[in-house]
């Protein structure tokens, strides 16, 4: 089943209330005042104000570049559909047709678990 | 997969749709000439590291390409797909070339003892790298780890022994995990046009990364700001 989702479609789904959330949430945390800022109270406080109120139409553009395609269906899987390699120093052999042996080189040329 | 290739290659070369799990049970490989792991095409490609093996991808500073305008592969583990690396076992990499584990697309570290040394980046992503576990030891002539443009942490522990700049990307997020960076120069870094003076940008050795130190831009918050959230890099020096 792994091997036919359409992963880009799904993760983008899954992922972006998440990241929304999380800056947001940075955004409150910022709470500013580390020294390094020379430029004024009332400078400060104008710039925290158009920060927030750019927040919706900055932040899913950072959450749009997010790639998190690992997902917990990634890590299932069945032992018996295991294809087996071994590597023998100059040469490797394998179970099944989804990989290919020339020489020392071995090419996986199929989905599934090896 | 188990066994030795004392100068062997790995290459998965599936339909752009496919998705391939490499389970490596004790596996050590390595090349003289090129890459000797390489996904060259693939939707997804996992690496799961299993409970109790120690698997080894070494290469060396001799990589000879197929014609002058070819640079790639350049990383001892190198794939142009989604990556992920997962499992409980260990992963050795001893990048001598350039990078130690580069992906083209996304890359996630899930799981893993990964102890990295690397002659550039020792994991490197052309899109972004996101880390939600393991335990990684990494040591780059250049960056630990570098994104071009995203870098996510929410677990995991990340010690850096060595490196030029610690954590490089446009973004930086530590949202959680136990860092501890060693760099000769930027602990984070994003590689962009800097304010006027150092505010968001760049964390510099000796100076703690909390949350309160990135937050007084002239800027507003764009693509472009890297934000340390969460728990505080320890160890920072």
């Amino acid at each position: 089943m792994w091997y036919v989702i359409p992963h880009k479609e799904q993760h983008g789904m899954s992922l972006r209330p998440i990241v929304v959330a999380l800056t947001l949430g940075v955004a409150l945390l910022s709470g500013c005042g580390s020294g390094e800022d020379t430029t004024g109270a009332a400078d400060a406080s104008t710039v925290d104000t158009s920060a927030d109120s750019t927040e919706g139409s900055t932040k899913p553009a950072v959450s749009g570049v997010v790639d998190d395609h690992d997902e917990d269906i990634d890590h299932e899987w069945d032992d018996s559909d295991v294809s087996s390699i071994w590597l023998t120093e100059k040469t490797a052999s394998a179970e099944g047709d989804g990989a290919s042996i020339d020489g020392s080189v071995v090419t996986i040329t199929s989905a599934g678990t090896y | 997969m188990s066994g030795t290739l004392g100068v062997g290659r790995i290459v998965v070369d599936a339909d752009s749709d496919e998705n391939v799990r490499l389970i490596l049970n004790g596996a050590d490989i390595a090349n003289s000439t090129t890459s000797p792991f390489v996904v060259d095409n693939a939707s997804e490609v996992m690496v799961v590291l299993a409970e109790g093996t120690t698997n080894t991808l070494s290469d060396t500073a001799g990589y000879v390409f197929a014609d002058a305008e070819t640079d790639e592969p350049d990383a001892a583990l190198f794939s142009t797909a989604d990556l992920t690396i997962a499992g409980t076992g260990t992963l050795v990499v001893d990048g001598n070339f350039n990078d130690g584990i580069a992906s083209k697309d996304g890359l996630v570290i899930a799981g893993g003892t990964i102890d990295i040394d690397a002659a550039d980046d020792a994991v490197h992503s052309n899109d972004t790298i996101t880390i939600t576990g393991g335990d990684s030891t990494l040591a780059s002539a250049d960056d630990a780890l570098h994104a071009d443009a995203n870098i996510v942490i929410d677990a995991g522990t990340i010690t850096v022994t060595d490196s030029y700049e610690g954590i490089e990307s446009a973004i930086i997020t530590i949202n959680d995990g136990d860092i501890d960076i060693t760099s000769s120069d930027d602990g984070l870094m994003r590689p962009l046009a800097m304010p006027p003076a150092p505010r968001w940008g760049v964390l510099e050795p000796n100076r703690p990364a909390r949350a309160s130190t990135s937050c007084t831009s002239t800027e507003a918050p764009s693509a472009s700001t890297p934000r340390v959230t969460g728990s505080t890099p320890t160890g920072w020096r």
